[in-house]
């Protein structure tokens, strides 16, 4: 009885590890998908409108999910004490995203202090650049989960059996 | 109010300097002025009064950021003349290296210096003087006439305001501004710095000969004002202007009615006949004072 219920945990646990990695995945996707959206809207607010940077900010983070939200209220609330790049390079860190990204998103801060063409060009760049990874992680997402349904699952049956 | 909003866009030392100055000294001050390597100075009474501090390349560049509020992009019409505008009303000029393409200035970079100028309203300085430029009712075409530096846009201002809000008697008329270097009104993201009175309409950073015409089909104007008129285009505007019926008030770099005789291009303007009465800025002493003249060509 003890080792049903022993082996019955450890499954549960397989189960929940699993939940856990692909609700990792899902936030990744949905961060990725929001920065490409708030990005764009700012590319375009500049270049239609020449929306100055703290409406932009405040707009950007509307309707986005808590951590894009987040990191454009980092940028806004700490632009002012430690200037623009340096806030925008700092609030762009603690986001899901990859190296690579993170480091395009970090840089970005440099080219939206210029002129609108600096600007506009920084976004596209990095908006293409998240793109390539929102689609790459889009194609191998059922991929990914099948692989981390078997680690999981596996490894809970492996120590099941060896409890038993 | 305007000193504190000048020393606010000042990056964290040279705020602190600015700030320090004494509360009585704060209302002479006119400028403030900023050059990559050298002190911090402030200009009042015409001379330039060191504040302690020494100003580096990247004081002048997060000068920029924060009056821009990190939004070149969004200033770019302007800082491409060479300034920028900022809440209150005061004016910050840069001096660095332009960039060029097809012969024209698209943007500044590289700054080397600036200038805050600290923007002053004189309310009451018009006093007794717009109801003057009233004939049984109607506006008489005016000039201000003044050197350069001597008061002209000031006094604008004042008599735009007063003939706007109306005084002594005189009901307020709709006034149309012209703020081509956006002096007059400061505007700031829409909204006016300056109080230019409550039926005055402005449009800013628009050359006259193309703000003028757009001002008369849409905004039907009792009175046109007009800072400077400098270009014969300027001139063609407002000769226009005038056979519309409409009103008109503007200044010229000029010591007085004589001296415009001596110019060509305002030679025409006076046989055009489209302006009867200068007001003519003296200063005397430190002070200033007004005086009406007829002008007859």
């Amino acid at each position: 009885m003890l080792k049903w219920i022993g082996g019955g945990c450890v499954m549960t646990a397989g189960a929940w590890l699993f939940c856990r990695i692909a609700a990792e995945e899902r936030r990744r996707i949905t961060v990725l998908r929001d920065l490409v959206a708030a990005l764009e809207n700012m590319a375009d607010e500049i270049r239609m409108n020449r929306t100055p940077m703290p409406r932009l900010l405040v707009k950007a983070g509307i309707d986005r999910n808590a951590d894009v939200k987040d990191f454009f209220d980092m940028v806004q609330m700490s632009a002012g004490e430690k200037g623009f790049s340096t806030a925008w390079r700092q609030a762009a860190l603690p986001l899901p995203l990859p190296e690579k990204e993170t480091q395009a998103l970090s840089e970005l801060g440099n080219c939206l202090t210029g002129d609108e063409e600096q600007a506009c060009r920084g976004l596209l760049s990095v908006i293409a650049q998240l793109n390539r990874e929102l689609n790459r992680r889009h194609e191998s997402a059922a991929e990914v989960a099948k692989r981390n349904c078997a680690l999981c699952f596996s490894g809970a049956a492996l120590m099941i059996i060896l409890l038993i | 109010m305007r000193y504190e909003s000048a020393a606010a866009v000042l990056p964290g030392s040279l705020r602190r300097a600015i700030l320090a100055l004494p509360t009585e000294k704060r209302g002479q001050v006119e400028e403030v002025r900023l050059r990559a390597g050298q002190e911090l100075t402030v200009l009042m009474s015409g001379r330039e009064f060191g504040c302690g501090v020494t100003v580096e390349q990247e004081d002048l560049e997060a000068l920029c950021n924060l009056v821009t509020e990190f939004s070149r992009y969004a200033a770019v019409e302007t800082l491409r003349q060479g300034y920028l505008t900022i809440r209150g009303g005061c004016r910050v000029g840069f001096c660095g290296t332009a960039v060029i393409k097809d012969g024209a200035v698209m943007n500044m970079k590289e700054f080397s210096s600036a200038v805050i100028r600290i923007a002053r309203e004189k309310h009451g300085i018009a006093e007794g003087l717009a109801e003057r430029l009233f004939r049984d009712g109607w506006f008489v075409n005016t000039l201000i006439l003044a050197p350069p530096g001597g008061g002209k846009t000031t006094l604008l201002r004042e008599l735009v305001r007063c003939l706007s809000d109306g005084c002594n008697g005189n009901e307020g008329r709709r006034v149309a501004l012209v703020d081509e270097r956006g002096e007059l009104a400061a505007v700031r993201q829409g909204v006016l710095q300056m109080d230019v009175g409550k039926r005055t309409d402005v449009l800013d950073g628009c050359p006259k000969a193309v703000a003028i015409p757009m001002m008369l089909r849409c905004m039907n104007p009792q009175i046109l004002a007009v800072d400077e008129i400098t270009l014969r285009e300027d001139i063609q505007a407002m000769t226009m202007a005038a056979n519309c019926g409409v009103g008109l008030l503007a200044t010229i770099h000029a010591a007085d009615a004589a001296e415009l005789l001596r110019k060509p291009l305002y030679r025409e303007l006076l046989a055009a006949e489209v302006f009867r009465l200068a007001v003519v800025i003296q200063e005397e002493k430190g002070a200033r004072s007004w005086r009406l003249e007829e002008l007859l060509c």
